[in-house]
């Protein structure tokens, strides 16, 4: 099965650049924030499952080392599954139904072995990937695993939680955060689930028990937490107007990790103070969307010289990129409409999550081959790798092309609104008080 | 097609724009000896292609969670604030008279400047 040191150095920059290319890639921004940066010793990080096959990605590039991954056994069926999941680091864990003394040693003991030699592991403890933004039924394995751990003397463990948020797990190029909460020290805790004189293994129900009480106590405060995905939403838009409120630039972007750490916040609020946010916040992004604007826009200023010199500025850079966009264009547009048709499959969100990427990988990788190996029998070698670098930047000229085209049109739009009514500009900034005001409230 | 002067200037601007930026990169980068920075930028002026891949390539990523935190300023206050009152190092006073402060501030100054 897996070698002695599953990550030896070389191996574990190689893993984590890859999965930083794939995640660059992929999403938009990905923002990471780290309560604290453990990184030596035994660790025990416990995310929420939200995007399938996107999520370990994500961990790896947002975790100061490099995780191992439980995963279920069955996936090492598969032939050339296995040998990257071996190659990997993955851990497989049997799950069988757990019965009977001793059982937890057989479905555990891969990842008692990697705690055991000061790795740090990884688990989804909800077991299954969700399509609502809150957390599910926590499963007691992650209790168990380092509960096992300790009991067959590794000393120091400590657990980690992780939240992942995805603003849309279906569509490429979205933004993502990654929140990583404070450790709990086990060795430290062990008192709280374990009553003096017992024993203090994985057989100790009442034990596993607390112990998972407290792993998913952990995983909400850190992972999207809502009651449905209107409130997800009211809430997230919320904070990120809370946040720009108090940024001395109104026009630099929000970190989505502080947006969605404070949107988790509120999220814990009680019902009847969430419904009033959730109120004021619809009603205030209602007013936006009726005239083609959102919050950052609308604090950006709308009116003014500042506003037509940005357009200007925003014109002239459309103009500057546009035949870089055409030849991104003209190499991208295939392997981007068969990713659109991916897309169109009718499957959950989850799976979505999963398969859109790889397929991104896929089709992208097959049209840049072809272009580099047209490339490499016009131009060579050194023509070559000139275009390995230059392809990126073309894709790139395609995509700030477009935002910015989007960013003028909407302008354009709103301008167009604004001198046909003139009142709805104070309309906004009273609906936008409103919300102020109910959401520091219930802060 | 290489008689076209599209095809250079659409190959030549990127690639130039690219290796200026390779230059920057290595002169900013932080816990970089000088020794290494000379090096990189001679093989980048001799081998400009080569020199900037190999560049490119070995160029470790920076912690993501140092890119996020560099890019915060007074919208990170809050959070921290948050974290603070949830680990129990401020008391609930403490936090709703920090919250206001913070809060009052910053809505009174936004509400200065849409008038």
């Amino acid at each position: 099965m897996t070698d002695d040191l599953p990550h030896p150095r070389r191996r574990e920059r190689f893993i984590s650049k890859l999965a930083g290319l794939l995640v660059r890639g992929v999403y938009r921004r990905v923002d990471v924030y780290r309560a604290d940066d453990v990184a030596v010793g035994p660790q025990l990080s416990v995310s929420n499952h939200f995007g399938g096959f996107a999520d370990p990605l994500l961990l790896i590039y947002a975790m100061p080392r490099v995780p191992r991954i439980v995963a279920r056994d069955v996936i090492w069926k598969y032939p050339v599954v296995r040998s990257i999941m071996n190659w990997a680091g993955a851990i497989p864990v049997h799950k069988a139904e757990d019965r009977g003394p001793g059982s937890n040693d057989v479905m555990f003991r891969s990842a008692y072995e990697a705690l055991n030699s000061g790795s740090h592991v990884v688990i989804f403890p909800e077991g299954i990937t969700r399509d609502e933004p809150s957390i599910g039924r926590v499963k007691t394995g992650a209790a168990r695993i380092v509960l096992g751990a300790r009991a067959t003397g590794t000393e120091g463990i400590r657990i980690t939680p992780a939240g992942i948020h995805y603003e849309d797990k279906a569509s490429l190029r979205s933004d993502v955060s990654v929140l990583i909460g404070s450790s709990i020290d086990l060795d430290a805790t062990i008192g709280d689930y374990v009553a003096p004189g017992d024993d203090a293994g994985p057989d100790n129900r009442a034990a596993v028990r607390s112990l998972t009480e407290v792993i998913e106590t952990e995983i909400r405060r850190v992972a999207p937490d809502f009651a449905d995905w209107r409130e997800a939403r009211a809430l997230t838009a919320g904070a990120e107007i809370l946040l720009r409120t108090l940024s001395d630039d109104p026009r630099k972007p929000i970190t989505t990790a502080d947006r969605d750490a404070l949107a988790g916040h509120l999220g814990r609020k009680p019902p009847e103070e969430k419904a009033k946010a959730v109120a004021a916040v619809d009603l205030y992004t209602d007013q936006l969307a009726s005239l083609g604007l959102d919050d950052g826009r609308l604090l950006s200023g709308l009116t003014g010289s500042r506003f037509v010199w940005r357009s200007i500025g925003l014109l002239l850079l459309a103009v500057m990129l546009l035949p870089f966009a055409v030849v991104g264009a003209l190499i991208n547009w295939i392997p981007f409409l068969l990713v659109k048709a991916v897309g169109l499959l009718r499957v959950a969100p989850a799976v979505h999550s999963t398969i859109k990427p790889l397929a991104a990988i896929f089709f992208f990788g097959i049209a840049w081959g072809l272009a580099l190996w047209g490339v490499f029998q016009e131009w060579g070698t050194r023509g070559t790798l000139l275009a390995v670098m230059l392809l990126p930047l073309y894709l790139g000229a395609v995509i700030v092309f477009l935002e910015t085209a989007q960013t003028l049109w909407a302008s354009f739009r709103t301008w167009r609104h604004l001198h046909r009514a003139r009142t709805s500009e104070d309309v906004i900034e009273s609906a936008r008080h409103e919300v102020l005001d109910v959401l520091v409230e219930a802060l | 097609m290489g008689d076209s002067w599209l095809v250079p200037f659409v190959v030549a601007v990127p690639a130039y724009l690219l290796i200026g930026y390779t230059i920057f990169d290595i002169v900013r980068r932080p816990n970089f000896a000088i020794i290494r920075k000379g090096v990189w930028i001679i093989a980048v002026v001799i081998l400009p292609v080569v020199g900037t891949f190999l560049y490119l390539l070995a160029r470790p990523f920076e912690d993501p969670a140092h890119v996020t935190l560099r890019g915060n300023d007074g919208a990170h206050a809050i959070v921290d604030l948050l974290a603070q009152h949830a680990s129990g190092s401020i008391s609930d006073d403490e936090f709703n008279s920090a919250k206001h402060r913070v809060f009052g501030d910053a809505v009174a100054a936004h509400r200065a400047r849409s008038r």
